[in-house]
């Protein structure tokens, strides 16, 4: 679970990470209230997951609160990047005299913890990354042997750093960042800008705090906000029965489903091999029943962009009779008007096929392999 | 032969009480996989399918000689019960579960590390299964075929459509691994290949990656260097949206192109290994390959 920057920061608080005086504003009643508290000029930070907001102009200084409140609600329930914001983040402007870039995130190699940082922080850091990788520098730490002194002697030197009182207060930051990155069961925390004050404050100017969904049962104090995310309704209807939409191509038309992530994919690249593109997929994962099979197709055949549908099945826990079942209840629905391209294989294959040829419908069209099935349901689009 | 799992194999079912375990403890023994205890604490002194259950797995491996585990427990637990049969000296465990959190993998990883004489199979993982022989894990047994192919796979379905197309031609297989699909895998491909290449069942090696992570990169290397029978290779989600999870948590690609299908490809062919586009034209080059030798 990806979070808000304004959660990322409560964690940071919470951790002794200093970060910049803020309010949140999720309605515009007791905004004024808010804003009141703080001094100006402000940062006026729209909430949302996704990368690059400042450039598409989430992000803005204002000098006084009238302009604060006005930005505020021109920006909140608007959409940003795909997403709407939900919330907005006032927050002072520091003076700072440098901007730093930190992150700890796992290293897929070694499958260790690796601490990065930057002297040369701040919203260009992937320029950096991509023209001048050696001022990025990184250290890869051995979680048996724990966050040692000489892994910071080793990252300051790498990345140019000499001044003592500066990388005593950074060795400071990194301890408390990666007691949370550990705690929290952390994909990734990062830090962009890190910032220092004129009075040689090193300051959280931004959090990005994403944590392993498999762990997050062990953070109930985190519950509520996952609660809060905003998901696609899709998503949500999915989830409500257990299964994982995922949207794919924006410019797809083919909806996928399937009962493993890896057939997933295999279904995607061939259909992309064969110039179409998948709009959706859902994983129904082990043991789906007719009822949930046939819950599933009307939850994809729900997005606009799907004009047919494949769906590839290899049955172990899955029965094939249960997944055609499900077919047939679905495409017997008056009010489903894509065609289903199918093909089972593995558990029951023999009787789930024997009741799509029993049921002989013109919107359910057999298909024997992966790739025959990504040219039929693409043939569906043509006739059209 | 075979790697990891056969006929000399005598394994405990940790979660043996349970819906999956006993289930699953049925089909194994059905298959002629000799399982000698079963674990789960509280239910010591009951059997399940004829199978001894133990309150502990030191009480099961005192009174039998154990020498491989398959955990059938739920992803919250599975840290500890790994833990467990590593206490207990266990030296093959294999971990099903779904879900587990990356960093109790990662714990586990790195003691693995430091306890080289291990081998922790999954989680997230269909389990092991060497045809005519045993299997430890939860995969369909009708569809293997006993033969010369090694095979081993990030994900369950792919697989499972690869060995049904072999076996429906007659290729068969010597052991068929799921590596599973988590961020931290007990076993990637390259802590399988040396096996592979020493079992003299094992002809041709298949590997099923996708994109995501360094363990394909990570193969390509050492097959270069060490393994001498021909592998065959097929990268899932070649055509996956840049940066998105595609359900497997491994599956993800960052901006810069690593880990993608493209530069796994490109790194693996260097290494001399065949790029198959699909299940099928995995079957194809086998045909071709085991015709010839």
């Amino acid at each position: 679970m990806k979070l808000y920057e304004f959660q990322g920061k409560q964690l940071f608080k919470q951790y002794g990470i200093k970060t910049p005086q803020g309010v949140v504003i999720n309605t515009i009643k007791k905004m004024s209230e808010k804003v009141m508290t703080i001094k100006f000029p402000a940062m006026v930070k729209a909430q949302v997951l996704a990368g690059g907001r400042g450039k598409a102009g989430g992000v803005k200084r204002v000098l006084n609160s009238k302009d604060a409140e006005i930005l505020t609600t021109q920006l909140l329930g608007a959409e940003l990047k795909d997403c709407k914001i939900d919330a907005i983040l006032v927050e002072e402007c520091v003076p700072f005299v440098a901007e730093y870039y930190l992150s700890i995130t796992l290293d897929s190699g070694s499958r260790m913890p690796v601490l990065i940082f930057s002297k040369h922080g701040g919203v260009d850091i992937e320029e950096v990354a991509l023209n001048n990788p050696d001022k990025i520098a990184k250290v890869i730490v051995d979680p048996l042997i724990g966050l040692q002194d000489f892994y910071f002697a080793s990252l300051f030197r790498k990345a140019g750093l000499v001044e003592p009182e500066l990388k005593s207060q950074i060795t400071e930051t990194i301890r408390l960042l990666y007691a949370l990155y550990t705690e929290y069961d952390c994909m990734l925390v990062e830090i962009n800008p890190l910032m220092r004050l004129e009075d040689g404050t090193i300051i959280a100017a931004d959090a990005k705090v994403e944590i392993d969904d498999s762990a997050m049962y062990r953070h109930p104090d985190l519950l509520q906000w996952r609660e809060s995310m905003y998901v696609n309704e899709l998503e949500k209807q999915a989830k409500a029965v257990k299964f994982l939409y995922i949207d794919v191509e924006s410019t797809g038309t083919v909806g996928v489903i399937s009962n493993g992530s890896g057939m997933i994919m295999a279904c995607v690249d061939w259909i992309s091999k064969q110039g179409g593109q998948v709009a959706c997929a859902l994983d129904l994962s082990g043991g789906a029943t007719a009822e949930r099979v046939a819950e599933g197709i009307r939850i994809l055949a729900q997005n606009p962009s799907v004009k047919a549908l494949l769906i590839s099945i290899f049955g172990g826990i899955t029965r094939c009779d249960e997944i055609a079942a499900g077919i047939l209840k679905a495409a017997q629905q008056p009010d489903l008007c894509i065609p289903i391209v199918a093909k089972l294989d593995g558990t029951n294959r023999e009787e789930g096929m024997k009741l799509l040829i029993a049921a002989n419908r013109a919107n359910v069209i057999i298909a024997h392999n992966v790739k025959e099935a990504s040219e039929k349901v693409l043939k569906t689009q043509i006739n059209d | 032969m075979s790697i990891l799992v056969d006929a000399s194999t005598r394994l405990i079912v940790q979660g043996i009480t349970g819906r999956e375990g006993s289930y699953h403890t049925k089909m194994m023994l059905e298959y002629g996989t000799n399982v000698v205890a079963g674990v789960t604490p509280g239910k010591g002194g009951q059997t399940v399918e004829g199978v001894p259950v133990y309150n502990s797995v030191e009480e099961a491996v005192t009174e039998h000689r154990v020498n491989a585990a398959v955990l059938f427990v739920p992803p919250q637990r599975t840290l500890g019960a790994i833990l467990e049969q590593i206490a207990a000296g266990v030296k093959l465990i294999i971990t099903i579960a779904e879900g587990v959190p990356v960093k109790d993998m990662r714990t586990i990883y790195h003691i693995n590390r430091a306890n080289k004489d291990i081998t922790i199979v999954g989680p997230n993982s269909f389990g092991v299964i060497s045809p005519g022989k045993a299997k430890a894990g939860f995969m369909d047994h009708r569809i293997y075929l006993e033969g010369s192919v090694g095979l081993m796979s990030r994900s369950a379905t792919n697989s499972y459509e690869t060995v049904n197309e072999m076996t429906k031609q007659g290729i068969g297989q010597s052991t068929c691994v799921g590596v599973g699909g988590d961020v931290i895998p007990g076993t990637s491909f390259v802590k399988l290949l040396p096996l592979f290449e020493k079992d003299e069942q094992t002809k041709a090696i298949v590997m099923i990656g996708e994109i995501g992570g360094a363990d394909e990169e990570m193969a390509a290397a050492y097959i270069k260097n060490h393994v001498s029978k021909p592998v065959i290779a097929y990268i899932a989600g070649r055509h996956a949206p840049k940066g998105k999870v595609m359900g497997h948590a491994g599956a993800i690609v960052g901006a810069d192109g690593a880990g993608s299908a493209e530069s796994k490809i490109e790194i693996l062919t260097a290494a001399g290994v065949y790029i198959a586009d699909s299940p099928a034209q995995i079957v194809e080059r086998l045909n071709s390959l085991l015709k010839r030798t």
